[in-house]
């Protein structure tokens, strides 16, 4: 409870558990006030997401050197799709569609991946505590996608969390839903482009029909969920009413990007639980997430799934409700959920139980120690295949559902021996050794301004290691305070 | 990640077709499911104690989760159901390119090794069979696969079935350390009973950190000292460098089984049971080439499992059991590709295995569960059953029918699948 928490308590939960970790060029103290860690969870609601902008991603233009310069979304969707366009200037495009496999010139789609992931490291970097990061990063997850099912996937898994996930993370869900089903890597990640109304005019003519994939997971993991009380019926009308959610194909020049095809969309009226949607084309569909989006089981499943990824694996019922009333009454309102669930006392329990998942443990270690831009982008490979290695990697989940939130999948032996090793391997890559702040100051020192309340035992051990850096941050990463949440 | 990353996808014969008709649509990309992502095979291995009830053998158990719900009816084909070509249209498989079983069913391609363990009497294949339940979705499905209850009504039980057997065995004095596990933990093996993990080293520290940290958390934090504990000491046993010598060119889930199988192998207080992940069976689009590609690394990976165990000398003590949470549509669909179904095959090998048949009660493809897709005959909960009975010699039906499997006392353990 928050009220039993003494206030460095508090700023270690704000820290650890909402947050992405000390943040070494940090300004505030967080247990300065009695509510100055849960001030710093509101002041980051308010001021909102840091936003990315297209030309901030740099992504190699060609193969022969090494310049880096940036794309716009429909150039992005068309290497996606391995259409081939020279990118300057746009209006002298010429394409050279190439075909098969390893046969890429660059940009790949797995470049453009790359490139987002990169410049996160440095926006991770910003933020005091980082819940807004945390919140995107959360619904990140509540969308899952597998980037390396198509190069669509791979070349705007980036654009999908900064103009959707991020833009309206303290926005509507509805929106973000909406946003999210008709954005091309959702679309083609769960078959929706192969999904075709079996009376449609394709439909009849190709003798094909609809695939459920998308409808049976927005109702099952994006919206009301499984037990949301749906039917197989319901899996099929939303199916329907979906059809025609399709993006543009090789010959267009719009290659990649999402179109609303009536050729393709199943005609008719089709009830999803217990309402019925007769609406001509697109509307239909937005009428259906619409409703889905604002359904009281979906504020149930939304409530418990941010406590359980936030607060506990087995949230009460009581907290369930008083999270999912703040969905109900602000209509899904992702502000009025995420401040209610700053302002539930019960979600400030005791810190030091659990443990931190990998990828935001990862992402604390870039705070703790300090980037530059540069340096922190040039992480990125090691970042990845390290978050691979930990199973927790943005983008490659293998199945919709997204990673888990359950703390026994990542408190196992295993994944703590390879917690030692990834923190190492990190600041290997990273040169933590070159800095020469350590001819100024002692790794033990540093330990002791990002973590306050260090034990004696842990900051004895750092201190033994402050002639070797390397190893004493080392440690200092996997130290119970680091790891715990 | 792999090749596949750069493998941007399989154009749909159909599709191209009617593109050469200038229809703009069909000139969409159109993608594998993410089908051929076996490289994020893991494993996950639990201690067995020390049978009372067993005789004097040491049995071992891989069990082989095949996510995604693996397409039984082109894997053992029932050529001889005269409706199978006719559903499965172009993606019947035809009796000419396949591996014969008997003259019924035939076996795909990619599982020449299997085959030659079949001949051999050392593999069979459990055909029309499901989980308990049969909603076609994949979390639900594996869910109650491995959670062991009925599933005919809403369920969140937590905690898996294998880890409630190991609850309930005996443990004797040369094992203690609980079980092992690589990655994320498989529900099969949560609960009560502690797991060890396992995955290689990549990034080793330098020497005396481990001993530094390992001190640390002995005077700090007691669970973490006890999982770093557990988590070196399984590290030396899976790197042990013994065995036969195998191809350096492996995939990653060929590396799984091959470690699976040395720690399965490491005498005392090892590990006997393990679990494998095997992900990417979800064929919705492009299923031959991606079918064909996941058995072929699964057939090899079997293979290397099997060299090592006979190597170690415990391959005639072992059952490898593969299940997978459901089958696919009897007819195919519009992508050539398959949806989610209900029946399916389960495919046993060992030494152990009382194997070299198919064993079915074949309801017919003209019998269909819910018009569309394969009615399972058999309950996979008595293949399990007929695995814990008789090659881990757990008798107590008490046991059997209200702990591990809660509610299953009409459900009987499938007879003939072990040597005893």
């Amino acid at each position: 409870m928050y009220s039993t928490l003494t206030p460095q308590e508090r700023a270690r939960v704000a820290l650890m558990r909402f947050g992405l970790g000390p943040n070494v060029n940090g300004k505030k103290n967080l247990s300065a006030s009695p509510h100055a860690a849960r001030q710093a969870l509101l002041d980051e609601i308010a001021a909102g997401p840091a936003r990315i902008s297209e030309a901030e991603i740099k992504v190699p233009s060609t193969d022969q050197n090494d310049q880096k310069v940036s794309f716009t979304f429909p150039q992005t969707c068309r290497y996606g799709m391995n259409l081939r366009t020279k990118p300057v200037p746009a209006s002298s495009t010429t394409e050279v569609p190439t075909e098969g496999v390893h046969n890429y010139v660059r940009p790949t789609p797995w470049d453009f991946q790359s490139a987002e992931r990169a410049l996160r490291l440095v926006k991770y970097q910003e933020p005091e505590v980082g819940f807004v990061e945390r919140l995107v990063l959360f619904w990140v997850n509540h969308f899952s996608i597998l980037s390396s099912k198509h190069g669509i996937i791979a070349a705007t898994a980036g654009h999908l969390e900064r103009t959707v996930i991020r833009q309206h993370v303290l926005g509507n869900f509805a929106d973000m839903l909406k946003g999210v089903i008709k954005h091309p890597a959702m679309i083609t990640y769960l078959d929706n482009h192969v999904s075709y109304g079996p009376t449609s005019t394709l439909g009849r003519r190709w003798k094909a029909t609809y695939n459920e994939n998308l409808a049976r997971e927005i109702l099952e993991l994006h919206t009301v969920g499984v037990y949301g009380g749906y039917s197989q019926n319901d899996v099929i009308g939303l199916a329907k009413i979906i059809t025609g959610w399709t993006i543009y194909p090789y010959n267009n020049g719009n290659a990649g990007q999402f179109y609303f095809n009536k050729d393709l969309h199943e005609p008719g009226a089709f009830t999803v639980i217990g309402k019925e949607f007769a609406q001509a084309g697109e509307a239909q569909g937005t009428a259906a997430l619409e409703h889905l989006a604002i359904h009281p089981a979906t504020a149930q499943h939304i409530a418990r799934k941010l406590l359980r990824h936030f607060v506990t694996d087995n949230p009460t019922e009581k907290m369930i409700q008083e999270l999912a009333d703040a969905f109900v009454v602000s209509n899904g309102n992702l502000k009025a959920v995420s401040t209610a669930l700053v302002n539930l006392d019960s979600a400030w329990i005791k810190p030091g139980t659990g443990i931190r998942r990998p990828y935001e443990w990862m992402v604390s270690i870039v705070r703790g120690v300090g980037f530059s831009g540069a340096n922190a982008m040039a992480l990125e490979p090691a970042f990845d295949i390290i978050n691979t290695n930990m199973s927790n990697q943005i983008w490659k989940h293998m199945t919709p559902d997204g990673y888990p939130d359950d703390n026994y999948v990542w408190e196992t032996p295993d994944a703590v021996r390879v917690r030692k090793d990834a923190a190492g391997h990190l600041l290997a890559t990273g040169a933590v050794w070159k800095d020469p702040k350590w001819k100024s100051q002692k790794p033990s020192e540093l330990a002791k301004t990002l973590v306050p309340h260090l034990s004696m035992a842990a900051a004895s051990a750092i201190q033994k290691l402050d002639r070797d850096p390397m190893q004493a941050l080392n440690l200092l990463f996997v130290t119970p305070e680091y790891l715990r949440r | 990640m792999s090749a596949h990353d750069h493998d941007l996808t399989q154009l749909d014969s159909r599709i191209v077709a009617s593109a050469a008709e200038g229809c703009e649509e069909s000139k969409l990309l159109l993608s594998r499911r993410a089908a051929l992502g076996l490289s994020a095979g893991f494993f996950t291995w639990a201690f067995t104690p020390h049978l009372a009830e067993a005789s004097s053998s040491d049995p071992r158990l891989l069990i082989v989760l095949l996510r995604g719900g693996m397409d039984g009816l082109n894997v053992a084909v029932p050529i001889g159901d005269p409706q199978y070509a006719k559903l499965r249209g172009r993606l019947a498989l035809v009796k000419e390119n396949l591996l014969p079983l008997n003259s019924y069913f035939y076996l795909h391609p990619s599982l020449a090794f299997f085959k030659t363990l079949y001949n051999a009497g050392q593999a069979t294949i459990v055909h029309a069979v499901a989980p308990p339940m049969k909603n076609r979705s994949h979390f639900e499905c594996q869910r109650n696969l491995e959670n062991g209850t009925p599933g005919d009504k809403e369920d969140r039980t937590t905690g898996g079935w294998l880890n409630r057997l190991l609850s309930k065995l005996t443990p004797a004095d040369r094992v203690k350390a609980g079980a092992l596990q690589i990655g994320p933990t498989p529900l099969i093996l949560q609960g009560t009973e502690k797991v060890l993990s396992w995955s290689p080293t990549l990034w080793p520290r330098p020497a005396g950190f481990d001993t530094s940290l390992l001190n640390l958390y002995k005077s700090t934090d007691s669970a973490l000292y006890d999982l770093l504990l557990k988590g070196i000491t399984a590290n030396s046993l899976a790197t042990s460098t013994s065995g036969p010598a195998l191809s350096p060119d492996a995939s990653s889930l060929q590396l799984s089984f091959r470690g699976a199988a040395k720690l399965l192998g490491a005498p005392s207080g090892a590990p006997r049971i393990a679990v494998l992940n095997v992900e990417g069976w979800d064929t919705h689009v492009g299923q031959p080439q991606a079918l064909a590609a996941n058995l072929n690394n699964l057939d090899k990976s079997l293979s290397d499992f099997t060299a090592i165990a006979k190597n170690s000398g415990y391959w005639n003590d072992t059952v490898v059991l593969c299940v997978t949470e459901f089958g696919r549509t009897a007819k195919g669909n519009s992508d050539n590709g398959t949806d989610h179904g209900v029946g399916t095959v389960a495919m046993l090998a060992g030494g152990a295995v009382k194997g070299g048949k198919v064993v079915a009660n074949w309801p017919g493809l003209s019998n269909l569960y819910d018009g569309r897709d394969l009615r399972p005959t058999y309950d996979l909960r008595q293949v399990f059953k007929s695995v814990i009975r008789s090659h881990l010699g757990v008798q107590d039906k008490k046991i059997l029918d209200e702990v591990v499997f809660p509610g299953s006392s009409l459900i009987s353990a499938l007879p003939e699948l072990i040597r005893t």
